[in-house]
């Protein structure tokens, strides 16, 4: 069900985008997990082309001008953007069939994580403000 | 729910590298014992790891489908190497054979040393990721505070 009223536009893009940082954490620490074992391929979340598709599926919403100095708005809520997992970079440095590059791995694990929380507080930001209006201000 | 999954992920990867640690403590201490029960100089040990993604149940089917991908470590046996002893020319050992040679473990000192490094590193590794599960379950939590 698409979500009516003031929770409608940035909240569901926000949950969605929360949802998929998660699962890309998920695949990242099981890179980390298996950086010993042989013949794991590294795995990463494929959304880029995905999410690209869901922005150019004329669902975009016009914003309104009331004024002839206004300017044109994009807004779109990917709702369900699809995730799928691939395989990064089969080749491997390791003699094992291991494909896990452990630099990169820890890499995307903290901007993940740095992203993870970035969205969060975005969130918590933005029923805070609703709170606030709510509440008249006082 | 995902961070649980994200949990098991990495406590099975500490359990695996904390394994291969004790194998690889079992190995250098053992360095030169040539008595075992199985008769023969001390074998050095190693850990067979392999990704592991529990499919049996429906629930875990519907939740590797719809979440992507992820496998925990699981350690599947732990191997004698086949590598021969080290002979060592030593006659008045009392386990030398009659031409003087006494069988040695097939360790290798400076490879135990470098396989030790690298168990310490990958579990400090998985427990970074333990850190960063947390912070962002706890910064989950936070939302609408």
């Amino acid at each position: 069900m698409e979500p009516q009223g003031i929770f409608r536009g940035t909240i569901p893009l926000l949950e969605k985008t929360l949802d998929l940082r998660s699962i890309r954490h998920n695949l990242i620490i099981s890179n980390v997990a298996n950086m010993d074992t042989p013949n794991y391929k590294a795995f990463d979340i494929v959304i880029k082309e995905e999410l690209e598709k869901a922005m150019g599926a004329g669902k975009n919403i016009k914003l309104e001008k009331t004024g002839p100095g206004h300017l044109s708005g994009r807004e779109t809520c990917p709702g369900n953007v699809k995730s799928r997992a691939a395989g990064t970079q089969q080749f491997t440095m390791k003699g094992n069939g291991n494909s896990v590059d452990i630099d990169r791995e820890m890499a995307n694990l903290s901007e993940n994580n740095l992203m993870y929380n970035a969205l969060a507080q975005i969130i918590s930001r933005k029923f805070e403000g609703l709170k606030n209006v709510i509440k008249e201000g006082r | 729910m995902n961070f649980l999954d994200a949990f098991h992920i990495s406590s099975s990867g500490l359990t695996a590298q904390r394994l291969r640690m004790n194998l690889i403590s079992g190995n250098l201490a053992n360095i030169n014992t040539t008595r075992t029960q199985q008769g023969g100089p001390y074998k050095k040990k190693d850990a067979v790891f392999a990704a592991h993604t529990d499919r049996q149940s429906f629930g875990n089917m519907l939740k590797s489908q719809m979440t992507g991908k992820s496998f925990e470590v699981k350690v599947v046996g732990i191997i004698d190497d086949p590598r021969p002893p080290q002979l060592k020319y030593d006659p008045q050992h009392p386990d030398a054979d009659k031409n003087g040679y006494v069988a040695m473990p097939n360790i290798n000192l400076i490879e135990e040393m470098v396989n030790m490094m690298s168990a310490t590193r990958s579990y400090e590794a998985n427990v970074t990721a333990v850190k960063a599960t947390k912070n962002m379950a706890l910064k989950a939590l936070e939302i609408g505070r």
